[in-house]
């Protein structure tokens, strides 16, 4: 079997300007900082990043805004990381940082459409408010609905706690949040994970991400 | 006003029943659990991943992989389980939480709920709130009456919604409100305020309960 160990920088190394990167996580809970670092050491720009949140000054996603990596940030929320506004509202033009905001459980169904196969969703989410222009209503049963599209990456970072050399994946606590889900929705899929353990270690029935999903395994994780 | 937070956390707490799961969001919410009475048991479900969550970490013994949905350190109790964010959005837009307790910049008489933008001035994101406020069985806000002498409580919002017609219940420092078809029942007050008071720090016109009680 192909061997997907590889280093942080080795793992990164296929990531060119303006690609589409998914980030697990949630305010920095169960988000590769490893992989975060390699990605600010290779400096590749006008990044659209997907993630919860914009993470904090320092920390997850917030240290590419801080290194003006990001073009595009797609997220729930955004409002404990002040940089965001600051740069949203900046005059440099090219360290202007578009945000799109998207409602938590409806980003989360979005990237598993995409993950599943699904055409998109089907949500009462958002009828009635800004999040429905531009969108498609539909009536079911008396009851309305917004259809919301899948959202597809080029790659997806995702954070394990024990991942086996297969890429089989096992998240502690609530570090789990977007990571499985990111892990079907993206062409190139790297884990940076906690410990790596030989194939057959893990218990069939605690693994919550298969193999499959994986291309890259990086080890180090904290 | 320093207790003002207090006596709306404090009367939320009555709100919650026994074997109830509940959604409380971040700041003035999380303070309804140091409220709630000993045989009430409260399921807590975090959005982040967390049905069964327990009181925050104590200082030393935090667990960094687990959080509640504000970033904060917390513990699981016994019986909890943690999942994926689609799994805990389901269960949230699935009906299955009988309680949200959320903040709000303006509500409205017809439920209408506006609590994620100032347009041009903050734009901190709509969370999971949307989806709390459409999916939840019942939506309580909790927050002062007025933000610095302005009405919060209105007619009509005027920022931009969270939701339409989803809120049930309105808790403050001066009272409780109700959302009824004929607009904002006043069903409890706070006897340090008369009623006037209530109204004029109101942007709705408050009907008044014939079972008028006091709150707390």
């Amino acid at each position: 079997m192909k061997n997907k160990i590889k280093t942080a920088d080795e793992a990164v190394s296929v990531i060119q300007d303006g690609a589409t990167i998914m980030v697990g996580g949630f305010m920095v809970c169960g988000t590769p900082e490893i992989l975060i670092d390699a990605l600010v050491r290779k400096n590749v720009k006008n990044l659209t990043i997907i993630c919860n949140d914009a993470g904090l000054p320092g920390k997850g996603v917030g240290k590419l805004l801080s290194n003006g990596q990001i073009k595009t940030l797609i997220a729930s929320h955004v409002g404990l990381n002040p940089e965001v506004a600051q740069r949203m509202n900046t005059e440099v033009e090219e360290d202007k940082l578009e945000c799109i905001l998207i409602p938590q459980g409806t980003l989360a169904e979005r990237i598993r459409a995409a993950s599943t196969g699904l055409g998109g969703i089907l949500t009462p989410t958002g009828v009635g408010t800004i999040v429905a222009e531009g969108k498609q209503l539909l009536e079911i049963e008396g009851n309305e609905y917004l259809l919301e599209l899948p959202l597809h990456a080029d790659f997806a970072f995702i954070r394990g706690t024990v991942t086996d050399k297969f890429g089989n994946t096992i998240y502690n606590g609530t570090t789990q949040n977007f990571n499985p889900l990111m892990a079907g929705a993206a062409e190139h899929v790297i884990v940076g994970t906690c410990k790596v353990v030989e194939v057959g270690e893990l218990d069939p029935n605690t693994i919550h991400t298969s193999g499959i999903f994986v291309d890259t395994i990086v080890g180090g994780e904290q | 006003m320093s207790d003002a937070k207090a006596i709306i956390a404090q009367r939320v707490a009555k709100e919650l029943k026994d074997g109830n799961v509940v959604n409380l969001g971040i700041g003035l919410p999380t303070m309804v659990v140091n409220y709630l009475p000993e045989d009430v048991e409260i399921i807590f479900q975090s959005e982040n991943g967390i049905m069964g969550m327990g009181p925050a970490a104590e200082e030393g013994c935090e667990d960094l992989d687990i959080m509640n949905a504000g970033a904060g350190y917390v513990t699981a109790n016994p019986g909890a389980m943690y999942f994926d964010s689609a799994t805990s959005f389901g269960i949230i837009r699935g009906r299955h939480v009988d309680v949200t307790v959320l903040g709000a910049l303006q509500v409205d008489r017809h439920g209408n709920l506006a609590s994620w933008i100032i347009p041009g001035k903050m734009v901190p994101g709509m969370g999971g709130s949307m989806d709390l406020v459409v999916g939840a069985k019942k939506v309580i806000i909790a927050m002062q009456h007025t933000q610095k002498g302005n009405h919060k409580i209105l007619d009509e919002c005027t920022l931009p919604y969270t939701a339409v017609k989803v809120v049930d219940e309105i808790v403050t420092e001066m009272g409780v409100m109700v959302v009824t078809p004929e607009g904002l029942l006043l069903t409890e007050y706070n006897p340090e305020y008369t009623l006037e008071q209530i109204q004029e720090a109101t942007g709705a016109k408050l009907n008044i309960s014939p079972d008028l009680k006091t709150m707390l």
